[in-house]
């Protein structure tokens, strides 16, 4: 089976002056279908730089990222953009939904973007499973920290994508909403078979997941 | 346009208020513009809407009437170079009523011959002939009516109005049309010359003529007293508004696109074109932008209807589509430095909670 998201020997320095500032060091990592994989470390340590890469939105340095056995390392930003709309899912640290745009909208949205048409009925059951059924007209702004982190969470399903990145997903909320929030994601990930990977802080959301990366320094390790 | 009609939905007041600023410089210019071609038609209506195609003004004159003065005989040898042409003169006085002797009106003295081709077309009464004189309906404000009789202040010869034309005017003044016969009882000492001729021409060759010049009726128009100096500020004035528009339409949606910079990494972070963006960008402002315009029309053509007559307001509706289209443009043009704005925004941003 070929894994949805592969990095191999990724290194990802910047230049300053003569001194070389590596981020990332060799950094690999596999993630199948239906795999639900986190990422922890201490702040500093690379996993923004990480998930950027990861996401189609930054070029590493050295070595290659596929995606669903595609290798899109090189690919050009023009092609980088269709792939973040169709076969990624992103859900921000701040959730980050447009703020003049409805949560039936927030999802609409994606569907225009990827011309993709009868999306109606899919953004309304997405929304109930996430328990957002009687929120479907309000506002960003009228909506708790939670219920805004699952509407990300539906608008980044929303366009089917093999792979969710999740930057930092709890970091706004308090415990036990976090938990919530992280709960229903690996719902989603196991029920649509999604591999996801989830850029984290939150030692205490550990256990819900299937994989976990401790990544210090740049370099990168799976822990058991 | 999915986002910029959620977006101007719900930020109403934001854009309400843009839609203001724009509306108000749009009205300003279309205000101006119909004061300046109120202004010109008031300055030079006699002369732009006489039928002459031209005039033969003596050599040296600068085109100005008031420095012209061709003799009768010279008149006369210079008209034979034309099909039609006829003997003009101009002059400005004042003229008063005699129950109302304190109050002077300034007027211009136009001596045609009756039944020439530059004689005025009379709107009610009689046309010119020698038992009196047709005047501008810009008169009736002054309270001159039909079958008066008034005084011309320097001569003190009685003239009795015997018809009215239409809104006649020459440098600001109302127009007197008065026959040579008339004016030689007014003028005694000038009966050997005219100011200029009136020619009416078909073909574009020009005559030679001797010691005179035939000039257009727009360069005549632009050397009437005043003419030039009045429309070239107020042209001014309207470029201005143009400049001032770009600018602070361009400062708004800089500003608003500032403000949005963080949102278009996200948006562009989930997969949205740059090409996108620049579309709901420009839709948001050009929608703004037609709103504004649209109500600025009909505001200023409704006004055109109930200008009080002191004030000269004249407006075609080609100048109100053209001013229109020029601004719907010029706001969308102001968007560029924005655009540039949005092109370098970097996707990566959205990535890392960075800012907050
Ligand atoms: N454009 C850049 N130029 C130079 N150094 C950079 C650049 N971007 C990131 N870095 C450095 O790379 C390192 C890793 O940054 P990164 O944002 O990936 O850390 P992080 O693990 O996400 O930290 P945090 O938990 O605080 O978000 C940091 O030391 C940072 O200063
Ligand atoms: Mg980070």
């Amino acid at each position: 089976m070929t894994e949805t998201l592969k990095l191999t020997n990724v290194v990802k320095y910047y230049q300053d002056g003569d001194a070389r500032i590596e981020v990332l060091r060799e950094v690999s990592l596999a993630v199948k279908p239906g795999e639900f994989a986190a990422v922890v470390g201490p702040s500093g340590a690379g996993k923004s730089t990480f998930l950027s890469i990861a996401g189609a939105l930054l070029r590493p340095s050295e070595g290659q990222v596929y995606l669903a056995g595609q290798e899109i390392t090189q690919l050009s930003q023009k092609q980088w953009t269709k792939i973040r709309l169709e076969q990624i899912g992103f859900i921000f640290q701040n959730s980050e939904l447009i703020p003049y745009l409805t949560v039936m909208d927030q999802l609409r949205y994606m569907s225009v973007l990827a011309k993709r048409k009868g999306q109606e009925q899919r953004a309304q059951d997405l929304l109930t499973h996430l328990e957002l059924a009687n929120r479907l007209q309000q506002y960003p702004a009228a909506l708790s920290g939670g219920e805004r982190q699952r509407v990300a969470i539906a608008r980044a399903l929303m366009n089917d994508p093999q792979l969710i990145l999740a930057d930092e997903p709890t970091a706004s909320l308090d415990s036990k909403r976090g938990r919530e929030v992280v709960t229903m994601l690996r719902d989603e990930v196991h029920a649509n078979h999604k591999a996801a990977v989830m850029v984290t802080h939150d030692e205490r959301v550990l256990d819900l997941v299937d994989t976990v990366y401790q990544i210090e320094d740049g370099v990168l390790k799976k822990k058991d | 346009m999915f986002l910029a009609l959620r977006d101007l939905r719900h930020a109403k007041l934001k854009f309400g208020l843009i839609s203001l600023i724009i509306f108000l410089i749009v009205f300003l210019v279309l205000f101006i513009t119909g004061l300046a071609a109120g202004l010109a038609s008031d300055n030079g209506a006699a002369i732009s809407e006489s039928p002459a195609s031209g005039y033969v003004l003596q050599k040296g004159a600068e085109n100005r009437f008031s420095r012209s003065t061709l003799t009768k005989t010279k008149a006369q040898q210079l008209a034979k170079k034309f099909k039609q042409a006829t003997p003009l003169t101009i002059q400005q006085g004042t003229i008063q009523r005699a129950k109302d002797a304190a109050k002077k009106t300034d007027m211009a003295y136009f001596v045609v011959k009756q039944g020439s081709f530059i004689a005025p077309k009379s709107v009610s009464g009689q046309t010119l002939n020698t038992t009196g004189v047709v005047v501008s309906d810009k008169l009736k404000a002054s309270g001159y009516r039909l079958g008066q009789k008034f005084k011309d202040s320097q001569s003190g010869v009685t003239l009795k109005i015997i018809g009215f034309t239409t809104a006649m005017t020459y440098s600001h003044t109302p127009v007197v049309y008065v026959t040579p016969n008339q004016w030689q009882k007014m003028m005694p000492q000038e009966t050997q010359t005219v100011s200029a001729l009136a020619v009416k021409q078909t073909t574009t060759t020009k005559p030679k003529l001797a010691g005179a010049n035939l000039v257009s009726k727009e360069a005549i128009i632009q050397n009437v007293p005043g003419y030039s100096a009045e429309q070239g500020s107020l042209d001014m004035m309207i470029a201005f508004l143009y400049i001032i528009s770009v600018v602070v339409l361009a400062v708004f949606f800089y500003v608003i696109t500032i403000q949005k910079i963080r949102e278009f990494g996200v948006l562009k972070a989930l997969g949205t074109k740059t090409s996108y963006l620049a579309r709901y960008l420009i839709g948001e402002i050009g929608v703004v932008a037609l709103l504004a315009v649209i109500i600025a029309d009909i505001v200023v053509a409704a006004l055109a209807q109930v200008m009080p007559a002191a004030m000269p307001f004249i407006i075609s509706g080609q100048i109100i589509l053209t001013t229109s289209l020029i601004f719907v443009v010029v706001a969308v043009l102001s968007a560029v430095v924005s655009l540039v704005k949005v092109a370098r925004v970097d996707p990566n941003t959205a990535i890392g909670g960075a800012g907050e």
